[in-house]
Formats: C-alpha cells, sequence, structure tokens
C-alpha cells in the first residue's frame, strides 16, 4: 500500500477488510489439544475401570499418571504454537485463561477428594461443561456445545453412581465431547497458523 | 458541520493497521506487512507515525535467534480509533 489520499468509502473498505482479515481462524494446533486430552482421558477412564474391575485396589488411579503425558505435550503443543502464531486475539488470551483456570479447579478438585466424599468425576464433568460451552461458543462450533450439555447430563447421571461406574461415564463424556468435536476441528481447520 | 478525520489515522496503511489492531491483542510486524501488502520500509516509517502519535506501543524483542517486532494498539489509540470511525461515519450517514 503506498501512501495517497483516500476517499472515505475507501476508508470503510479498508476497515472492513483489515478486520476481517485478523478474526480468529482455527488451526490444526487447536484440534491437537481436543484430540490429545480426549483420547487420553478415554485410555485413563478405562484403564482405570479394567485395574479395578481387576482387583489392584487403590493402585488403579496410578492410570491418570497419563496426565502428565497430556500436561508436557501442551506445553510442547503451546510453545510450537507461539513459535508459529504471528498475531494474538482476543480469543487467544480468553481461551488461554479459560483452560488455565480450568486445570487449576481440577487441581483444587482432586487435592480435596477427601473433603467431597471422592465426588471427584461429577465435578470434573461439571467443569468439563462450562469450558467446553465458552470454547464452542467463541469457535462457533456446535458440536463442542452439544459436548458441554452432554457433559452435564454426564456430570447428573455420576452423581448418583459408584467411582467405579462414574469412571464409564466419564469416557463416554470424552469421546462424545472431546474426540468427536476434534476430529471435527482437524478435517475442518486451516494448515496455517 | 463535518467533523475533520484525523490525519494520522487517515492515510491508506495506518488506517489499515489501526484497523488490524484494533481488533486483536497483539501482531508481529510480518504479519501486518503480509496483511496490508506494504514494503517493509514503508511500513516501518508509517508504524513510527502512529507510535510518535501514543496510538500504537513497539516492543522489540527477539523469537529464538531473530529480532521480532510486536505492535499493539494503546488506550489512546483505541480512543482516536473510535473516533475516527464515529467522524466517519458523519460523513456517509449524514
Amino acid at each position: 500500500m503506498e501512501e495517497k489520499s483516500i476517499t472515505h468509502e475507501d476508508s470503510l473498505k479498508i476497515i472492513e477488510s483489515m478486520i476481517e482479515t485478523a478474526k480468529k481462524k482455527v488451526t490444526r494446533l487447536d484440534s491437537y489439544y481436543s484430540l490429545m486430552w480426549g483420547y487420553l482421558v478415554l485410555i485413563a477412564s478405562l484403564l482405570n475401570y479394567y485395574l479395578l474391575t481387576a482387583g489392584y485396589g487403590q493402585k488403579a488411579s496410578y492410570a491418570w499418571f497419563l496426565m502428565f503425558i497430556g500436561g508436557l505435550a501442551s506445553i510442547w503443543i503451546s510453545i510450537r504454537r507461539n513459535k508459529e502464531r504471528k498475531v494474538r486475539t482476543y480469543f487467544d488470551k480468553v481461551l488461554f485463561y479459560l483452560w488455565m483456570g480450568f486445570i487449576i479447579c481440577i487441581f483444587i478438585v482432586v487435592f480435596n477428594g477427601k473433603y467431597i466424599s471422592y465426588q471427584i468425576t461429577p465435578l470434573i464433568l461439571l467443569l468439563y461443561g462450562i469450558a467446553l460451552l465458552v470454547n464452542g461458543g467463541i469457535f462457533n462450533f456446535k458440536p463442542q456445545i452439544i459436548g458441554a450439555v452432554v457433559a452435564w447430563i454426564g456430570c447428573f447421571i455420576a452423581f448418583r453412581l459408584e467411582y467405579k461406574d462414574q469412571l464409564l461415564v466419564e469416557a463416554a463424556v470424552v469421546f462424545i465431547s472431546y474426540i468427536i468435536p476434534g476430529h471435527l476441528l482437524y478435517n475442518m481447520a486451516q494448515k496455517d497458523v | 458541520m463535518f467533523k475533520e478525520l484525523d490525519p494520522i489515522i487517515h492515510s491508506q496503511l495506518r488506517l489499515a493497521v489501526m484497523s488490524i489492531l484494533a481488533g486483536v491483542e497483539s501482531a508481529e510486524f510480518v504479519y501486518l506487512k503480509e496483511k496490508t501488502n506494504a514494503t517493509a520500509g514503508n511500513l516501518s516509517v508509517q508504524l513510527e507515525k502512529l507510535q510518535q502519535a501514543g496510538y500504537i506501543s513497539i516492543e522489540k524483542t527477539f523469537k529464538g535467534k531473530y529480532p521480532l517486532t510486536l505492535c499493539k494498539i494503546t488506550l489512546a489509540g483505541a480512543e482516536a480509533f473510535k473516533k475516527y470511525v464515529n467522524d466517519l461515519q458523519s460523513y456517509i450517514k449524514p
């Protein structure tokens, strides 16, 4: 663009086209979080369920150490993202704080399990619901909004079940709310960042 | 009576830059260059003008080994942009 005088109509066109160009675009990296956490939580829930059935008792919950792999991989994805990203939208900022808050809430719930009769799974499903609703709302991505409703239905059901059976509900919820939207997001996302 | 449009914003490239920065938290120099199709030299000069007016802040850091120029709109810049758009509307819809 060269320096030249512009008309008022030109001004409007410039504003319109530039604002359009800077909108948040869904990229494949966005789908990686959904897919990775979806599959990890699915495997951990089913593994925990299997180990409980096989009589491992409390040791069965070691299945959740898989979450540390997820944590490390998330850090790696976010570093890669920051390297490739040339613009930071307010959506990026909102999503960062949303998921950060989500993780902190999960830690609080897990570490205070004994004070809430170990009703950890339903509370995590409740939190999933909020995070998915906001995430889906920002992207205008219906599968995640439906996923939020599914998470809350799962929460309702899980409160009425024993710990072992809650794991099956959690597995079903992550499959519907994370894995399916994750694959859809991957397919519709643009390759560029 | 028409209001005079802010001359600092009322130029093709500076307006383009302000429009982008008004909608994002921050943008790199290369991103602005890519989106506006401007030359690096011209963009630098226009960014400098916007910075001197206090409309944008420019932060120079490094991304690994490479220099990184990060631009953000300031509060004054956001206000000026809002006023520019309002003034523009008075021309279009008198």
